[in-house]
């Protein structure tokens, strides 16, 4: 097995500063610009049924794929990231299936408490229910 | 390993970094949903009795 100390040693200060960077840059951007987009997406029905489809199929398109790669190339360690990844886009997946539970029940209880759909226009519209 | 192994393994990883953040706020908005929800079938339950 090739050492990998030498090209990590060398590699320090570029990773140094991926790090930096990642922590100056990408986290704001996370926090400020993709977490408000990605919370009013998950209060949408139909947006988040196609996040899990696409994540599902993306699950057995990559696993796949990281086997194939690691078959052809005999790594192990490849392997195992296709596994993993494989199980944790099946893991999202599943969390969204569990948002979705949620959504239809929270639109079933409020098409429960209000049938004709008065003033029904946000889902967290508690006046609907006063 | 090969150029296309190691593109393979970065995309792989920061996806699973980035499925951890984003699974993490499906919990949250599923606890703020999980608290609407038992107060409108709580507001139900008054409402019928």
């Amino acid at each position: 097995m090739t050492s990998f100390w030498p090209y990590l040693v060398v590699l320090a200060p570029a990773l140094f500063c991926t790090a930096l960077g990642f922590i100056v840059t990408v986290s704001p951007w996370v926090k400020n610009t993709l977490m408000p987009w990605y919370t009013t997406t998950l209060q949408s029905e139909a947006k988040v049924e196609y996040l899990r489809d696409l994540c599902s199929n993306l699950s057995f398109m990559g696993g796949a794929a990281g086997i194939a790669f690691g078959m052809s190339e005999n790594s192990l360690a490849t392997k195992v990231v296709a596994i993993t990844f494989f199980a944790m886009a099946q893991w999202y997946a599943w969390d969204l299936v569990a948002r979705l539970e949620r959504l239809r029940a929270e639109k079933g209880l409020l098409q429960v408490s209000n049938p004709l759909g008065v003033q029904a226009v946000a889902s967290n519209d508690e006046a609907v229910l006063d | 390993m090969s150029t296309a192994l190691i593109i393979y393994n970065v995309v792989a990883i920061t996806l699973m970094v980035f499925g951890i953040v984003l699974g993490r706020a499906i919990s949250k908005s599923n606890k703020e949903s999980d608290r609407r929800i038992a107060e409108l079938k709580r507001k139900l339950r008054q409402r019928t009795t």
